[in-house]
């Protein structure tokens, strides 16, 4: 069954135009990107072994992702059999309801969360402050971005569309009506510690403590956390109740396995060999033991993810979420995430949201948001055809839905006329009369149909007097031409 | 043509080609893209070509086209076997026109040197540009700047050279917005090495700058590397040589 994703009501056009006329946005995107994509290359260059590393993690992913069903089965039992409940959740209104009654159940009203794409794309925190519940975010930029009520724009920075001084403005309003002091600068370290104190309360106070999982471990029933803040550690210990809300495509086989993808998330998510916290939870608090939750539920998450398997898209399901793909794509540095218009962006964005919420959810994403140049694919630690998948959603989008029938008129006529070469000459013909009511000071400025997005910023050259095609004709059948010096360009 | 014959190639024209179709390939309008690639295959394959079979290569001006063949053509084929009027001889073909085919800075690069050129060239500052395609899907992408320099210029790579000019065949017309943001771009990293000219291997993305430009009314040299390399042999280097070849609209010989 198709997932469901939240999704910006405000069509294609106005999404791009409102990223584009915001230069402050995109100089912090920008920034932010090509940060991250320079230390993911540094990292890599410093560190040899990294590449055999890389190879053997996407090799234990896609292993998974072949054998799925059977590794799920196996985490389940491994799970129960540590003490967790683990529950297949279809969609977003299954996880929302289940936490929400279990929330009835343990009288439980504030919930703290550390980052996860998961819960973005299930519209969690939405769904769950409808039911009355209180939600806080507490990764740091998860905190900003709720604070400003907005999506996250990076999928590890989520608030990457966002500055220093943005960020010390938000916490200071928060701080007035709080009725306490706010940050005392907008550098770095003070930003954190305003956060951290308010935070601190947030962690004590809560019930239940939402996580994501960046793997789970089949073998050994066991639910993987890596983070740089720690916020993770204490979302997942300090609360009574303890909730994983995870992907199925999170599933591992073996313990093995984990060694070889762990380091992946850091190293090519922000350059480092490996993230400052890694947790690793197996299951609730053992009777006699001092810490962790009472209770612990992992919900594995399908959201669309099924029918992916065994066809020609399940790499797709291999993605860990490193965000190296957005770092280095041209299109995202000049937009950023909001322009995508759901939850993940960047080339694993505009592929997977169509494949995940069904070809005719946000159906400019493959077409509008790629010009093929092929950075991801050699960025992305999984190897996933990301540059192929464009081309192929693009096909099945004009094999099933249909274009405009102009722009198909315009393809059809346009493969055909340059098919043979007759035909080819017909079109110097055409092209060549229909030129003179498109120029200005010798150069073509209009064209029609789609064609004339091209002018609408750029020139073009005329078609030469005599193009090389008919020089080489007139050459061969004149001897006296056969100096190849006077070849026009 | 020139170029190549000084190195002492004998050069032929396959006058039946037209596209490689990438354009309509990448948009998804497969069966266009299909019909362009057959004529291409026939085109170069009975393409009568001078000397042994060994000696034979063809040289391709743009390294998107070149790596359109050579890399994106096998998934066409193997589309293009389950559609009707699918002929076995197509992979045949396919496999001896790819076998030989090269991108023209890749062929430089192993041809033989040309005659020194009559004067010393001045050390003018080129700026390079690398499509995609040919930096990621051929990884050809040094061999041009060795190029340049054997001319006695110095070669200028931009900041952020690795990004995408944003030109993506037809993306340039659907997204004209975003691929003129990239351009913008491309072209201030570019212009900001102080170079006095702009060459690349890619047709396309130079039609996209140079039409960029022409349009802010900026009068930049956008040479292809082949006519940087017919000055560069006529010892005919000069800045003002540069600006005359490298108008965007081309003067007729
Ligand atoms: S597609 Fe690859 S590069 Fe992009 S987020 Fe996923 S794993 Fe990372």
């Amino acid at each position: 069954m198709a997932g469901s994703l939240p999704r910006d009501p405000a069509p294609w056009a106005v999404r791009r135009d409102r990223a584009l006329a915001n230069p402050r946005l995109r100089a912090n995107i920008g920034r932010v990107a090509r940060r991250l994509a320079g230390a993911r290359q540094q990292a890599y260059a410093s560190y040899p072994a990294g590449r055999a590393l890389r190879v053997a993690g996407r090799d234990a992913k896609r292993r998974a992702v072949a054998h799925l069903e059977p590794l799920l089965d196996q985490l389940r039992d491994q799970l129960s059999a540590n003490g967790a409940r683990v529950i297949f959740a279809e969609g977003p209104k299954e996880v929302a309801d289940y936490i929400v009654s279990l929330a009835a159940r343990r009288g439980a009203q504030r919930v703290v969360k550390s980052k996860s794409m998961l819960t973005e794309e299930l519209d969690l925190n939405r769904r769950l402050a409808a039911a009355g519940l209180t939600v806080r975010e507490t990764d740091l930029g998860e905190y900003i971005i709720q604070l400003l009520d907005e999506r996250p724009s990076h999928i590890l920075a989520p608030a990457a569309h966002r500055n220093r001084q943005e960020i010390a403005a938000i916490f200071q309003d928060t701080a007035d009506r709080a009725g306490v002091p706010g940050p005392t600068s907008d550098e770095v370290g003070p930003l954190a510690a305003f956060a951290r104190a308010r935070l601190r309360e947030e962690f004590l106070a809560a019930d239940i403590g939402i996580t994501g999982a960046n793997f789970l471990v089949a073998e050994t029933g066991t639910v993987v956390l890596v983070t740089n803040e720690g916020n993770a550690d204490m979302v997942a210990s300090l609360p009574p109740v303890h909730v994983v809300v995870a992907g199925i495509d999170k599933v591992l086989d073996t313990w093995e396995d984990l060694a070889a993808v762990i380091q992946q998330p850091a190293l090519s998510g922000v350059g480092q060999r490996l993230s400052a916290y890694t947790t690793l939870i197996s299951g609730p608090r053992a009777p006699g033991a001092e810490e962790g939750p009472e209770e612990l539920h992992v919900l594995l998450v399908d959201n669309g993810r099924r029918p992916l398997l065994g066809g020609p898209y399940a790499d797709v399901l291999t993605c860990i979420r490193c965000g190296a793909c957005y770092n280095v794509c041209p299109v995202y540095r000049q937009v950023g995430g909001h322009a995508y218009g759901s939850t993940y962006a960047g080339p694993i964005g505009a592929v997977e949201t169509p494949l995940l919420a069904g070809l005719n959810f946000l159906p400019e994403l493959p077409k509008s948001l790629c010009t093929l140049c092929n950075a991801c694919v050699d960025a992305c630690p999984m190897d996933i055809a990301l540059p192929d998948h464009f081309i192929t959603l693009r096909r099945q989008q004009v094999d099933e839905r249909g274009e405009p029938s102009t722009t198909r008129l315009t393809y059809r006529t346009w493969g055909r006329l340059w098919s043979s070469p007759r035909q080819y000459q017909r079109f110097l013909a055409w092209a060549r009369r229909g030129q003179r009511f498109m120029m200005r000071q010798g150069r073509l400025v209009r064209a029609p149909g789609f064609l004339g997005g091209w002018f609408e910023t750029r020139d073009m050259p005329p078609i030469a007097a005599e193009t090389f095609h008919e020089w080489w004709a007139r050459r061969a059948s004149s001897p006296a031409l056969s100096r190849s010096d006077e070849a026009p360009s | 043509m020139a170029v190549m014959e000084r190195r002492g190639a004998r050069v032929a024209f396959a006058a039946g080609q037209t596209c490689c179709g990438q354009f309509a390939y990448n948009a998804g309008h497969w069966p266009e893209a299909w019909g362009m690639a057959k004529n291409l295959l026939e085109a170069l394959d009975t393409l009568p070509q001078p000397g042994p079979e060994a000696a034979r290569t063809t040289v391709g001006l743009s390294g998107s086209c070149v790596a359109m063949v050579r890399e994106e053509y096998p998934k066409l084929l193997d589309w293009a076997a389950d559609q009707p009027g699918w002929d076995t001889s197509w992979p045949v073909r396919y496999a001896r026109v790819a076998g030989r085919l090269l991108e023209f800075s890749q062929w430089l690069g192993r041809a033989v040197p040309a005659p020194p050129p009559p004067e010393a060239a001045s050390p003018t500052r080129i700026a390079l540009h690398t499509g995609c395609h040919m930096r990621r899907v051929l990884e050809a992408g040094g061999e041009a700047a060795r190029v340049i320099e054997t001319l006695g210029l110095t070669v200028a790579i931009p900041e952020d050279e690795d990004q995408c000019c944003g030109f993506g065949g037809t993306y340039a017309m659907t997204e004209p917005k975003i691929s003129t943001a990239l351009a913008d771009a491309k072209l201030a990293a570019l212009q900001a090495t102080g170079a006095e000219a702009l060459v690349s291997c890619d047709w396309g993305c130079l039609l996209h700058l140079g039409g960029r430009l022409s349009r802010r009314g900026a009068a930049w040299p956008v040479l292809h590397l082949a006519e940087l390399v017919d000055l560069g042999d006529r010892g005919d280097l000069s800045p003002a040589r540069l600006a005359q070849v490298g108008q965007f609209v081309r003067e007729d010989p």
